[in-house]
């Protein structure tokens, strides 16, 4: 009788996922993340000053669209350096700094049951803001470029409260060539909370 | 809702603590430094083996100040060091020999823009005749159109005569015999760490001009 009565009540708690399910959440992320391909190439140091807002709407129980908004700062500190300019050299210390803004619309698939730990596959497609600063001591270049963005992660929701996640997620992110300027890439892992709206 | 604020406060406390951590930059004078050389395509240093030098530091926007300073010192000292370093001559003023080129050296006192053919006034052609001299100078900085306050310039000036004409617009293009100027700024109080930073950096002009070699 007992056993019965407990698969009633399991059977009425999924079935009543609809009440009790995540509906729409947003999670702020720390996001640290590894330069790659041409934006290694410019500030090839790994950067630790980054971060995520992310809105989250579940069209069901498992999907959901949303948009992402970040900002990610590159830096390299290239030393001492000597280098070509017009009919002669310029020297002195060369600093590179990349500052980003990805803003995107995003989709994501979970896997596992509403209530527990939430795996989940997806990305963003949009737009991202660079502005690149090459720096020699205290002369500096600046280009300022939006690109075509598209940044499929992989990640997880861990509830860890009421209505509070943890929260963590690896991102590839890639921006397509644009005005001249080359395509970007880096790597970038988020770790964060989520929290139901 | 009053909650949610609570805990979106602390995670961007914890995110700008996290950033902050990391600092990033120029973290003293010496990393704010720069140094530039241009060279003359068409100067030929093989056939240049002498120089001369007025021994003076024209004080770009305060002609009032005739006495060398300090820093002046530093200055002329250090590009006469290295011109013999790369195996130059050195020709003293008024010696029967004319030397090939001639070092000139400028400091910018003021912070005041200047356009280069504001320091042509009273160039009076070229001066040759038995015991060569600097009639001319102050020779005119040439090549780019505003110094900063605190830069220091070095010329290599060819030694041929050159009469400019008197009158000159920004557009008139004229030939200067200037075959080699090296650019370094951020000198505003001229105190010893400045010295220091001067002479490092007036080294590193030679440095990166291999072709100056003899």
């Amino acid at each position: 009788m007992k056993k019965i009565f407990s698969i009633l009540v399991t059977l009425v708690v999924i079935s009543s996922g609809s009440v009790l399910a995540q509906e729409n959440i947003f999670s702020l992320t720390y996001s640290m993340s590894a330069p790659a391909g041409n934006t290694a190439g410019f500030t090839g140091d790994a950067s630790f000053r980054g971060g995520n807002f992310d809105y989250r709407h579940f069209i069901n129980p498992n999907m959901s669209v949303g948009f992402s908004v970040g900002y990610h700062r590159f830096y390299e500190n290239k030393g001492f350096t000597t280098q070509p300019l017009g009919d002669g050299h310029i020297s002195g210390n060369n600093y590179s700094y990349i500052n980003e803004i990805p803003l995107m619309l995003t989709y994501h698939y979970y896997f596992g049951l509403e209530g527990g730990v939430r795996p989940y596959v997806g990305g963003g497609i949009g737009a991202a803001h660079y502005e690149y600063t090459d720096q020699i001591g205290s002369l500096a270049w600046v280009d300022k470029q939006w690109h075509f963005n598209i940044a499929p992660e992989v990640g997880v929701l861990v509830p860890i409260g009421h209505s509070t996640y943890f929260t963590s997620n690896v991102k590839y992110n890639y921006a397509a060539e644009a005005n001249g300027l080359p395509s970007q890439q880096y790597w970038s892992l988020n770790i964060g909370f989520a929290f139901d709206l | 809702m009053k909650f949610l604020r609570l805990k979106m406060l602390s995670l961007m406390s914890i995110m700008a603590f996290l950033t902050a951590c990391d600092p990033q930059g120029p973290q003293s004078a010496d990393d704010y430094d720069i140094v530039i050389t241009n060279v003359s395509p068409e100067a030929d240093f093989e056939n240049r083996k002498t120089f001369g030098m007025p021994w003076k530091v024209t004080h770009v926007g305060d002609t009032t100040e005739n006495e060398l300073t300090e820093m002046d010192l530093v200055i002329l000292n250090t590009v006469k060091e290295e011109m013999l370093n790369k195996n130059w001559e050195f020709i003293e003023e008024g010696a029967s020999e004319q030397p090939d080129v001639v070092a000139l050296c400028y400091s910018v006192t003021k912070t005041t823009v200047y356009t280069w053919w504001n320091w042509w006034g009273g160039y009076p052609g070229w001066g040759w005749g038995p015991g060569w001299g600097y009639p001319w100078y102050p020779y005119p900085i040439q090549g780019v159109s505003a110094y900063q306050k605190g830069t220091i310039t070095v010329e290599l000036a060819d030694n041929t005569p050159t009469q400019l004409p008197a009158t000159l617009s920004e557009n008139d293009s004229v030939a200067i015999p200037i075959l080699w100027e090296g650019l370094t700024n951020g000198f505003t109080t001229n105190d010893k760490d400045e010295q220091r930073r001067a002479e490092k950096n007036i080294r590193q002009m030679f440095e990166q001009s291999p072709y100056l070699d003899k």
